[in-house]
């Protein structure tokens, strides 16, 4: 049933604005590795083990007569539907490398992913939109409870939960929070920043998470210690982390306003243009004028442009989507130009829309 | 491949996934769960690099693991309450309590068997 639903729908739970500083935070991450006693981890499994976790773990979930989840295998699916799942952040990008035995449980609402056979034998995966640390990890651990009645997980005494990585043993757990950073980039403050959370225990990067860049100014921020800490203490720290960083983009966006208004307005309604009118829009520059536009909405610069339209275009405007959405392979500069048309159509809707508005306002 | 006696003993390899620790080391990851207990003694060197001097859990618990533990508690109680009894010729209370051990064992096998332990199939 639901194997195809994820492709109509762009935009996912957790891309819809929630709650207090909805205007920096955009979405929150909880993962769990987790593995089973018995088995080899997936860099040294033989084809049957994986085989069988796969099995076991869909069993698991599934015979319970849970309902609300969906088992699909990466090789059921073509390259192009495992990429929208990256685009979407459901699944990682190296499970959908996982052609062969890789294979996600995902919940109807598409909050809960548990990916088999990645770099573990389960990975699983909460994601809500806006700074919701201590909810996301309570619905991952009510799904890991549930998993851990039916499986024999394997944990030790001494070193918690074993995981493939040494770096993820202990809790298993990586919480991320995702932030829209423009003016700590702009300032070139970020680049001081970065470091100085790394030193409490925190990793910043881009927010498709290992050595990706930041597009859109879209921060990563996650914790990078797994033993030696409770979940509890874990998540209060990031939280620590996240709000500083929250205070100094507030204060470095007021600083800007005070400083630079004109050049600030210049800047997002050129973004603003560039995104109704261009003819060739290359990602990099899509996502640098999603950025300026969403800053100018913050900022009240900008308002007639609807929040929901920058958050799903931020991942149609993804080649996966693009591709799917054409229903053909693309060449580059042909999703340059299916990137552009995307963009005015989305935000010539938006104008008309508000325009028939205006006008019986008006009568 | 034939290993020389004394380089095997400096480096043992995992009976399960056949990872040795130096292979280890070298590609970062493990092969399987054994390799933690099979290079146990010197994780808590990688660990401490890792993890900010960190080598012990502190996190959650299985329930599953958790059951497990209060029973080897338990039993390791009576057992020296059984001592106490013996030292104290009360023959008789240290009889029953050896039986409550040997209850409490059977129900840990029970535990252990349900919980698969097929670390080494």
């Amino acid at each position: 049933m639901g194997n195809n639903r994820y492709m109509h729908d762009a935009v996912t739970g957790w891309m819809v604005p929630h709650g207090e500083h909805s205007d920096i935070v955009m979405s929150t991450r909880i993962r769990l590795a987790r593995n089973l006693r018995g088995f080899r981890f997936p860099i040294a499994f033989s084809d049957e083990q994986a085989d069988e976790v796969g099995r076991i773990v869909s069993d698991a979930l599934l015979s319970e007569g849970k309902k609300g989840y969906s088992f699909t295998r990466m090789n059921d699916l073509e390259s192009l539907e495992r990429q929208t799942l990256v685009e979407k952040h459901l699944i990682s990008p190296q499970l959908a490398k996982a052609e062969q035995f890789g294979a996600v449980l995902l919940s109807d609402d598409e909050t809960i992913s548990i990916m088999v056979n990645e770099e573990d034998h389960l990975r699983i995966q909460c994601i809500y939109p806006g700074m919701q640390l201590e909810n996301a990890y309570n619905k991952a651990d009510e799904t890991d409870n549930l998993l851990e009645n039916k499986l024999p997980y394997a944990f030790d005494e001494q070193f918690g939960y074993l995981t493939s990585c040494p770096s993820n043993t202990g809790t298993g757990l990586r919480a991320s929070v995702m932030l829209h950073l423009p003016a700590l980039t702009m300032t070139r403050q970020i680049n001081r920043i970065i470091p100085a959370i790394s030193r409490l225990g925190m990793v910043v990067r881009g927010s498709y998470g290992e050595g990706s860049e930041a597009p859109g100014n879209v921060y990563q921020v996650s914790n990078q210690l797994t033993l030696g800490k409770t979940e509890k203490e874990i998540l209060a720290e990031l939280a620590n982390s996240v709000s500083r960083l929250i205070s100094l983009e507030r204060k470095a966006r007021e600083l800007l306003v005070e400083k630079s208004r004109i050049a600030l307005e210049n800047r997002v309604f050129r973004a603003l243009g560039t995104i109704s009118y261009a003819r060739l829009l290359p990602s990099s520059e899509a996502a640098r004028c999603l950025s300026d536009v969403r800053l100018g909405i913050d900022l009240g610069l900008i308002e007639d442009v609807d929040m929901n339209i920058l958050n799903e275009l931020m991942i149609f405007m993804q080649t996966g989507f693009l591709q799917h959405y054409e229903g053909e392979e693309l060449t580059s500069e042909e999703l340059d130009i299916s990137r552009a048309k995307l963009f005015r159509e989305r935000l010539e809707r938006r104008s008309s829309e508000t325009e028939a508005e205006s006008d019986t306002d008006d009568c | 491949m034939q290993a020389q006696p004394r380089e095997f003993q400096t480096m043992p390899e995992c009976p399960e996934c056949g990872l040795t620790f130096t292979r280890f080391l070298d590609i970062g990851k493990f092969g399987c769960p054994t390799c933690y207990d099979t290079f146990r003694e010197r994780l808590p060197r990688v660990f401490g690099k890792l993890h900010n001097g960190s080598t012990v859990h502190t996190g959650k618990v299985p329930a599953s693991f958790n059951e497990k533990m209060t029973i080897k508690k338990k039993i390791e109680e009576l057992r020296s309450d059984m001592q106490e009894a013996i030292q104290g010729e009360q023959f008789e209370q240290a009889a029953v309590i050896r039986d409550e051990i040997k209850d409490w064992k059977q129900k840990l096998t029970i535990e252990t068997a349900e919980g698969g332990d097929g670390s080494g199939q």
